[in-house]
């Protein structure tokens, strides 16, 4: 029996197939209405979607542009806040006032944060080559992986299930000579299906921009000032080449079985941008990360009426190198700071779904990471005259995952559901992990429904944390966090056709435990210790429609806005702390995003807008300073397109203008970002006789 | 497109006039009430001091201005105007709307909000540009003060100098950047204060600023290091400047603010190259190598060359020179060997260590520090120590064996003692990630007085009436942290 896909086409979501670690199709009951000649599906809500807090990307905001990294994209199409230090740079996530750790990032059901940073740097994943993402939030994140105490990112590729040969180039030019290129093949027949993607992305990222932080002066013979100004200067040591390969195979079984094949390798070197309070000379200095990594997945899905199944084995390698080094001149090149990190991952899982009657359902699934880590950093401090003595740790620890949950819809309207996640870290288990989520249909007009849930969630150290040279800490406790959330949602599409809008309101509540902090001790060295207490609390928003204007014309928009105050509860470190009831550092308490597109038959133009409040650089939150703010931030950005078709392709040239204001700004304290700036995108798609879709 | 117009003319009209008035918040010089928040970021403050708003193009660089004249144009009913002939060209042009009879009520609304509210929404117009120049001493120049040196944290740029009144206990933060309009970089190492000129080594920005102590303004700056540290002056056409990361001290010419030659350091290589702080006697300059090391180097300063090497115990973080001659030097030790911390005194004309009193451990001792008459030692080994350099025995530190001042459960992180009236002061960084507290005591230890000032405050200078402000006198307080 075809299922078919419900919500998701209604809310505006184009593909709504997986959304987490493995299973694939919604086992749902549907009715069929035919109204010729259109075929209106209406269906009821998945059940594996019951009391969850989610956001799907779609397409149109993966595919906004080539040289857009899933930092970009979520950004300005989720609440989730993303810190950047540049373009081309080091991008973590702050999800719901939470620290980057606190973000779970899975890839085709294998986890991706770095065991040992505990992070994911979205700026190293190009949008084209994620072909679903959806956040899971708070609570609803125990559904991918424990630890997740903000929530959690699921990514996820796709087959294109397209007959025949398909070729996909896009090219783009830009501001400060940076450059794009992205390559898609794909190739079906039968039940093989293939598709490789490329992705070169390159900039020397030397932006101009007037430093309004150095003055220089201008004196006479007798070194009395004659006159000063603010420089222009460029951004120096900010370049970046990021190279990525994805390869990627399905074979339909046949019955509902499927093996696929995903391997993804990245390469990046990027140079570390200067301060701009930095006088050194640039061309002697070298601050440099490398970084190589290769990811694969192998998973055996089958899909039946009753049940679902799916196992996957995994691998992952990363490299990262970090230099910092100095010609002095003389011949002498001076190493000052050489860091290395390998680590292998190996991964596999097991997961199913079975569903009893039209009522329950029970998913189950295992999961195990073995990292092995090796860690090298060239003291060359530690010793008085000898050679330099290499620190570091070696270590790996296997991290295994149960997961149970039951969910039953004893009606219509209602749907309650329950889980239980356990970690074995080590040897360390984790207390158990509940969860407890409630949905019910208010109004079937609108699709109007009311969402809770509560859970708890632990997060354990990273391996930095524990065992790094010198300060790890391996005493450290699992971070805990209490969450419980409630929100409404409602979704308008009249018969009509000629609209929809949709729209949710999520309000959350977590206390986090033991947060882990590095902090100095007495002899200098900075060591983590679970000290903080955090209370994050506040309410999203999001809301989006689409409204036909005439025959050819076509506007839709979207926008997010998150109220995310993130308050110290810890305890003072002395009578003079003045942080305890703050807003932690670099965090938002405001943030909001819109995107507005307009379309005539093969133009569209697209708007996007984003603020976010300031941002603390203290922990006490001072504003009363001149040299320590980051104001908040607004930003406007603009791209046109055409498509064009002519009987052997399809083309199209996209103009995308970013910062379009040209405003001055800092994301980050001493780091100027680039004013107006702007890139062309030229797409080709030729069609290759039968094998056109 | 009427949507495209509406938006376009009001971000073009209210771009042309952007306020620049990041800096123009409430004054952040009394340190004691450091909490006034701007937070009507909306409207330009007109509320300065000589120096008033600048209504400049948005985007538009600085240009050399040695004439300071901006327009005094703080008219916030201009500024409104503004925004509201944009919601009114938005009316205009939206009723004019074309695509307004396709659409339902309530769709109409929506969008007719939106695109009035664009204008608002679209030109944020962020506050990012040139600070204003404020004044400082008013000609003034006696009066004695303390200049805090705040690092800031590593690769924030968010260091800051601040200047303390003992005599009205007023504090000014942000000096530098008040006075200059320009940052002072990223993490301030330390000050050396020479003829009314405080020059402040800026360490990861590589600079040192030679800075008015009246004015605070800058007189000049020396640039080219890889990671300076301190900076001693052997005379007015030569001083020595230690580094971290570099083998070699630097020899510069605080007149034409050149560095002239290197020195090189025996027994390291560029990778571990360390070294501090530095004591002159006669014409011998000591230095200690703090980082990874276990020396001291003595420097011969007619021939700029290390003529001599002492060993003391693992890394030494303070040296300081007392009326007698003698060399201090504190050493964190090393628990895997065994070494625990200890203060060593060396005879500096012979060069050989004549006593080393072993300090308790579960601490790391550092800024030693010594009074006016350079009689008295003082240090921080988790509380403040008290020692007369003829003490035999650390019986003799602080008041019977105990503390000079106790810590209060916090961790200090710089010292200074008033050459005039022997008072000490205690900065104490907190979290390192706020602006942290000084504590001024008696000379008898009695909390007297304290200030907030910048973010982890390290490094101390004094501004001393005119007569009592010469080399040999200014230069034994400032003794500050590796």
């Amino acid at each position: 029996m075809r299922r078919l896909l419900l919500i998701g086409l209604l809310l505006g979501a184009p593909t709504a197939g997986r959304a987490d670690c493995g299973t694939v199709a919604r086992a749902d009951t549907s009715d069929r209405r035919l109204d010729a000649p259109q075929v209106v599906v209406r269906g009821r809500r998945p059940m594996k979607e019951i009391g969850l807090q989610q956001t799907r990307l779609d397409t149109a905001a993966l595919r906004s542009t080539v040289a857009a990294s899933l930092a970009d994209v979520l950004a300005q199409h989720s609440t989730l806040f993303i810190k950047q230090y540049g373009r081309g740079t080091l991008s973590t996530a702050s999800f719901r006032g939470t620290a980057p750790s606190h973000t779970q990032v899975t890839w085709n059901g294998m986890r991706i944060n770095s065991p040992t940073l505990g992070m994911t740097d979205f700026s190293t994943l190009p949008a084209y080559f994620i072909d679903r993402a959806t956040l899971l939030h708070g609570s609803s994140s125990l559904r991918a992986a424990s630890g997740g105490l903000g929530g959690a990112v699921v990514l996820a590729t796709e087959p294109s299930h397209a007959q025949g040969l398909g070729l996909q180039y896009i090219q783009g030019v830009g501001s400060f000579r940076t450059t794009d290129e992205f390559a898609r093949i794909t190739y079906g027949r039968g039940r093989w299906q293939s598709s490789t993607r490329f992705s070169y992305a390159s900039s020397p990222n030397d932006y101009p921009y007037t430093n309004y932080h150095k003055k220089v002066t201008r004196y006479d013979e007798a070194h009395r000032p004659i006159g000063s100004y603010y420089p222009t200067e460029r951004n120096r040591s900010g370049d970046y080449h990021d190279l990525n390969l994805l390869q990627e195979v399905w074979y339909r079984i046949g019955r509902g079985d499927r093996l696929s094949l995903s391997g993804w390798y990245q390469r990046s070197r990027r140079g570390i941008p200067m301060l701009d309070v930095d006088y050194k000379e640039t061309a002697d200095y070298a601050n440099r990360q490398n970084e190589q990594t290769v990811r694969g997945v192998v998973a055996w899905d089958r899909t039946r009426q009753t049940y679902k199944l799916r196992a996957q084995g995994g691998y992952a390698y990363t490299e990262l190198a970090y230099d910092y080094s100095r010609d002095r001149g003389d011949g002498n090149r001076v190493e000052m700071i050489r860091s290395r990190s390998y680590t292998h991952t190996i991964h596999g899982s097991v997961a199913g779904d079975y569903y009893l009657g039209e009522r329950w359902m029970f998913t189950a699934d295992v999961s195990l990471h073995q990292h092995l880590v090796a860690s090298r950093d060239r003291n060359a401090a530690a010793t008085a005259s000898g050679p330099a003595r290499t620190t570091g740790y070696d270590q790996a620890r296997a991290e295994l995952s149960g997961y149970v949950s039951v969910r039953w819809q004893p009606t219509e309207r209602l749907g309650v559901a329950v889980s239980l996640r356990e970690e074995l870290y080590g040897r360390t288990w984790s207390p158990v992990i509940p969860a407890g989520f409630v949905d019910l249909l208010l109004s079937r007009r609108g699709a109007v429904t009311l969402k809770g849930s509560v859970s708890r969630n632990y997060r354990f150290p990273t391996l930095n944390d524990l065992y790094f040279l010198p300060g790890g800490n391996p005493d450290l406790r699992h971070e805990s966090g209490f969450t419980y959330d409630a929100g409404l949602s409602f979704a308008i599409h009249p018969s009509s056709g000629r609209y929809t809008l949709r729209g949710e309101a999520t309000w959350f509540d977590s206390r986090i435990d033991d947060w882990i902090l590095w902090l100095p001790t007495f002899n200098g060295l900075w060591t983590p210790r679970n000290v903080r207490q955090v209370h994050a609390y506040g309410v999203e928003v999001k809301i989006g429609g689409e409204v036909r204007l005439g025959r050819e014309w076509k506007l839709g928009g979207e926008g997010n806005f998150a109220w995310t105050p993130s308050i110290n509860r810890g305890d003072p470190v002395n009578w003079a702390d003045g942080s305890i009831g703050r807003q932690l550092v670099y965090i938002p308490e405001y943030s909001a995003a819109a995107t507005g597109r307009l379309t005539w038959r093969n133009w569209q133009l697209v708007y996007q807008w984003n603020y976010c409040s300031e941002r603390y650089t203290t922990s006490s939150n001072e504003t009363a300073t001149r040299i320590g703010r980051v104001l908040p931030y607004f930003m406007n950005n603009l791209s046109l397109e055409k498509r064009f078709t002519p009987r052997w392709a399809e083309l199209s040239a996209k103009v995308r203008i970013n910062n379009l204001f040209d405003e001055e700004y800092e994301s980050v304290l001493s780091r100027p970002m680039p004013g107006l700036n702007f890139e062309v995108f030229l797409e080709i798609k030729p069609r290759f006789g039968r094998g056109s879709r | 497109m009427p949507v495209a117009v509406s938006f376009g003319l009001a971000g073009g009209s209210v771009r042309r006039l952007c306020v620049h008035s990041s800096a123009t918040g409430p004054d952040p010089g009394t340190g004691k009430a450091a909490r006034e928040g701007d937070k009507s970021e909306d409207l330009p403050d007109t509320t300065n001091s000589p120096v008033v708003q600048r209504l400049t193009p948005c985007g538009t660089q600085g240009e050399p201005d040695i004439a300071r004249t901006f327009i005094d144009l703080s008219d916030k009913r201009l500024y409104l105007a503004q925004r509201f002939s944009c919601l009114y060209l938005s009316l205009r042009v939206f009723r004019a709307n074309f695509l307004l009879r396709h659409m339902k009520h309530p769709l109409r609304l929506l969008l007719f909000g939106l695109t009035a509210a664009l204008p608002w929404l679209a030109t944020g117009c962020m506050k990012y540009g040139p600070m204003d120049e404020e004044r400082f001493g008013d000609g003034d120049r006696s009066g004695h003060g303390l200049l805090v040196a705040n690092e800031g944290n590593f690769m924030y740029g968010n260091a800051s100098l601040s200047f303390y009144d003992p005599a009205t206990g007023r504090v000014e933060n942000e000096v530098f950047a008040r006075a200059n309009a320009q940052k002072l970089g990223d993490v301030a190492q330390s000050i050396t204060v020479r003829d009314g000129v405080g020059w402040v080594v800026v360490n990861n920005s590589g600079v040192i600023f030679a800075i008015d102590l009246y004015s605070f303004r800058e007189q000049g700056r020396i640039t080219g290091f890889t990671s300076p540290r301190y900076i001693h002056f052997v005379n007015d056409r030569k001083a020595y400047v230690t580094q971290i990361w570099d083998n070699r001290i630097c020899v510069v010419d605080p007149w034409s603010y050149r560095i002239t030659g290197y020195i090189d350091c025996p027994g390291m290589r560029p990778e571990n190259g360390s070294t501090e702080q530095m004591v002159q006697y006669g014409r011998y300059v000591f230095t200690n190598c703090w980082s990874g090391h276990d020396r001291l180097l003595a420097i011969d300063t007619e021939t700029d060359r290390v003529c001599a090497e002492l060993r003391v115990g693992w890394q030494p973080t303070s040296l300081a020179l007392d009326c007698h001659d003698r060399l201090w030097v504190l050493t964190t030790g090393r628990e895997e060997v065994g070494e625990g911390p200890a203060l060593t005194r060396i005879d500096a004309r012979t060069r050989q260590i004549e006593r080393r009193f072993d300090l308790p451990t579960g601490d790391t001792p550092t800024e030693l520090v010594l009074n006016g008459a350079r009689d008295t030692l003082y240090f921080i080994h988790n509380d403040i120590w008290r020692l007369p350099v003829t003490a035999e025995s650390l019986d003799e530190a602080g008041t019977g064996g105990r503390p000079f001042i106790a810590s209060r459960g916090t961790r200090y992180y710089g010292l200074t003692v008033d050459p005039v009236s022997s008072e000490v002061y205690v900065a104490d960084a907190i979290d390192y990630v706020q602006p942290g507290i000084v504590v001024r005591h008696t000379a008898q230890g009695v909390p007297v007085d304290e200030f907030r000032v910048g973010i982890t405050p390290g490094a101390f200078g004094w501004r001393l009436p005119e007569p009592l402000d010469t080399p040999e006198v200014a230069e034994p307080n400032n003794r500050l942290k590796p």
